[in-house]
């Protein structure tokens, strides 16, 4: 009996930790990996009503590239956090956008967050939702509420996923060490 | 001719005229926005061996090709007979045609423009193992048909100028 207590052991750990693995989600590109030019619809951004690739726009220059589930309070705090980075940084070239993986619904909500209080990173929908193509090529788990791509030379130097907005250091430290290693 | 000869005729004449420089490039479009695969754009290549080549990938929703397609128009009109040619390949999906279009009524295309027949990683590595699909792409491709540049940002009339002109020959259109 006694040979089986380690494997017990490593059972109810491997259990009891299953929660605090859930919460550092995986979704989207690895670390290294090159980002493809995807079109979105811009919504607020300065080709507002266009098909337009965000992606390369901003060609060589640092970015984060922001993927939300759906809209939401939470969504809307992320936004406003992003876009506080992005003021941070913007005279070091660095760039943001936000899309919105639900698609074509959220334009409404999108209007009425910039309106409310004016951002200035582009706020983007996927045009075909969770069905379209930008998904599958940059490997979006459709269940993970956010993915934030931290991306230099269109390489992605980071990738941080599933987080709640009291984590969004997260981001703000791999922006930091991705614009330090330029 | 049974039907299924016919078929076959039809699938293997059209690439068997390409083969044999029956059919010019440029005017194979007049019909509209056709299809190339990455085979063809090599095949474009090849056909015009004893040229430099510069193949643009762009599409009607990425920004910098916009702004960086009138220069490629400019520099092939300047270098067209000192024995330049160029091939634009756009990335649009089918139901973006009518941008393609609207697009081009912008420009007089004095050079053949394609879509590729697939937006993803089957065209994107057929073309080359360090394309990743990024956007926009230029390659350029010396007289003997190599590979010897690749720029992955918008290029200008300047950077063409810098890295083609080395490989025309006036006396070689």
């Amino acid at each position: 009996m006694s040979r089986f207590i380690p494997v017990f052991c490593l059972a109810g750990i491997v259990l009891m930790s299953g929660p605090a693995l859930s919460q550092s989600d995986i979704s989207g590109l690895e670390v290294g990996a090159p980002t493809q030019s995807i079109p979105v619809l811009d919504i607020t951004g300065p080709y507002q009503g266009k098909r337009i690739c965000y992606v390369c726009e901003f060609q060589d220059d640092p970015n984060v590239l922001a993927f939300f589930r759906d809209t939401g309070e939470e969504t809307a705090k992320f936004i406003r956090q992003l876009n506080d980075l992005y003021l941070e940084h913007k005279d070091s070239g660095f760039k943001a956008v936000a899309m919105i993986v639900a698609g074509e619904d959220a334009a409404p909500w999108l209007e009425e967050l910039n309106a409310s209080l004016p951002i200035e990173i582009p706020l983007t929908v996927f045009r075909r939702g969770p069905r379209d193509v930008a998904v599958r090529l940059y490997e979006l788990d459709p269940e993970v509420q956010n993915t934030f791509f931290v991306t230099l030379n269109r390489f992605v130097t980071a990738n941080v996923a599933g987080i709640r907005p009291d984590e969004f250091n997260r981001v703000v430290e791999a922006t930091a060490d991705m614009l330090a290693s330029r | 001719m049974t039907r299924r000869y016919r078929i076959l005729a039809g699938l293997l004449l059209p690439g068997l005229l390409a083969t044999m420089g029956l059919v010019d490039w440029a005017r194979a479009q007049d019909a509209g926005i056709q299809t190339m695969t990455a085979e063809d754009v090599h095949r474009f290549v090849a056909e015009n061996r004893g040229k430099a080549v510069v193949v643009n990938f762009w599409a009607s929703w990425c920004p910098p090709c916009v702004e960086e397609f009138p220069a490629i128009v400019r520099f092939y009109q300047d270098y067209r007979s000192e024995g330049l040619e160029v091939l634009a390949v756009s990335m649009n999906s089918e139901d973006e045609i009518g941008d393609i279009q609207e697009f081009l009524a912008n420009y007089d295309t004095p050079f053949p423009v394609y879509r590729a027949v697939a937006q993803d990683e089957t065209f994107f590595e057929g073309i080359s193992d360090n394309w990743f699909g990024e956007m926009p792409t230029t390659l350029i491709f010396d007289t003997e048909g190599n590979a010897v540049g690749m720029h992955k940002r918008q290029v200008t009339y300047e950077d063409l100028a810098a890295e083609v002109t080395p490989l025309l020959s006036p006396d070689n259109p």
